[in-house]
């Protein structure tokens, strides 16, 4: 008379495995792949915000101390996660010379860049459609008068090494009255029509 | 006069700075001496640029020294000087153009450059252009910037408003006094002493 109480277990192997039959067609059909997908998609979300909370924490960590020098993390690209700044200089334009120039002159184009520096088409740009356009608006003799220096300064922009010019470069030409060509500005005498470049820090004119 | 302690160098007057780099060194000496024997010039106050150095650079514009004083605002470059030197600059400053420049100089900037200026200047064309424009002395007191590293300062470091005295003389029994004068000159005008609290950006 064992019937009933082996019968038991039996039943129950049966009623699990008509379960996961269940189970299994339920996720056959569309509602229970959405919920399947739903149950994928939470697990991978999860993951990644406990990856994101770790980095969080770094970084929490590293915000509490200011750093010597400006850093930059964004992008994934070496070339734009270096940070060798602060980069800073400037153009200038300078000078007066009658009857060429009705007053003087003293137009500047300066940078001040926390990581990246100018680079060589900024200057070309800076010096061709900046500076030269200010000097023409003021009098367009004065630019004239100076086009030597602008051509010997955007020489100079385009002979720059890769890595560009470097603090401390000065370089810069003026306008000597007796030949009226552009030499080197020591050379062009005081308060000459000019054209300057000073680089005070980190880097300009490169080509990265 | 310190010019005479120097005039059994080998290389005096080191008028060749600008293409003989033992001229150069020897010039440097004669300037530093001089610097240091003018009574106003405190040597503690100064310091050089921090700077890549370009040695062809400075040769051509015969640079001696770039000193600077933060604490009192100021600025000091002092370039030796000869009619060879001018003549070597001239020459290394133009040279030949190319297509690419004569057309920008003529469309972007209105330049029509002559044919001196195009093949590049000759020695001969050099010597007659630093014939028109040499001059043995200048000496120039002009506004000027110190950049101050920083970093503490939310964009690295800061610029300083300063004088500068660009100082550009031959090594001879003329020029020394006139130097001499200049340097002293400009080392006893009133210190700007900024309050290094408010730095200026």
């Amino acid at each position: 008379m064992a019937g009933p109480a082996a019968a038991a277990p039996v039943a129950g192997v049966y009623v699990a495995g008509a379960a996961l039959l269940a189970g299994a067609a339920y996720f056959m059909t569309p509602a229970g792949q959405r919920a399947s997908q739903s149950l994928g998609e939470a697990m991978v979300d999860g993951g990644s915000q406990a990856v994101h909370n770790i980095r969080n924490l770094f970084a929490a960590d590293t915000d509490t101390r200011s750093p010597a020098v400006p850093v930059t993390a964004e992008g994934t690209r070496t070339e734009e996660r270096r940070c060798d700044g602060p980069h800073r200089g400037r153009l200038q334009v300078q000078g007066f010379r009658p009857p060429h120039d009705v007053r003087p002159i003293e137009l500047s184009w300066p940078w001040a860049r926390t990581c990246t520096p100018p680079l060589k088409p900024e200057g070309l740009t800076s010096l061709s459609a900046d500076l030269l356009l200010s000097t023409r608006l003021i009098n367009y003799a004065s630019a004239g008068h100076r086009g030597p220096a602008f051509s010997k300064m955007s020489q100079h922009i385009q002979s720059a090494p890769p890595a560009g010019f470097l603090a401390g470069h000065r370089m810069g030409w003026g306008i000597h009255s007796a030949t009226g060509s552009a030499v080197p500005n020591l050379r062009a005498g005081p308060n000459a029509p000019r054209v300057d470049l000073e680089v005070h820090a980190g880097r300009a004119f490169g080509v990265r | 006069m310190l010019v005479d302690l120097f005039r059994d160098e080998l290389f005096f007057p080191f008028s060749d700075y600008a293409t003989d780099i033992q001229h150069f060194i020897g010039a440097q000496r004669y300037w530093l001496a001089l610097l240091r024997a003018v009574p106003e010039f405190v040597e503690a106050d100064w310091h050089p640029v921090l700077r890549a150095v370009d040695v062809a650079a400075d040769q051509a514009s015969g640079l001696m020294l770039r000193l600077q004083d933060t604490t009192n605002s100021r600025l000091l470059s002092l370039h030796t000087n000869s009619f060879e030197g001018c003549t070597a600059e001239l020459l290394a400053d133009n040279p030949p153009m190319t297509p690419k420049q004569i057309a920008e100089a003529k469309e972007k900037f209105e330049w029509k450059p002559d044919k001196a200026a195009i093949s590049g200047i000759t020695r001969e064309h050099a010597i007659r252009e630093a014939g028109m424009i040499y001059v043995a002395f200048t000496a120039q007191a002009e506004p000027a910037e110190i950049y101050v590293p920083d970093a503490g300062h939310p964009e690295g470091g800061y610029l300083l408003p300063a004088r500068r005295l660009v100082l550009l003389s031959e090594v001879s029994r003329d020029c020394e006094p006139q130097a001499q004068e200049a340097l002293s000159r400009f080392l006893k005008e009133p210190a700007r002493r900024l309050d290094r609290s408010a730095p200026q950006t």
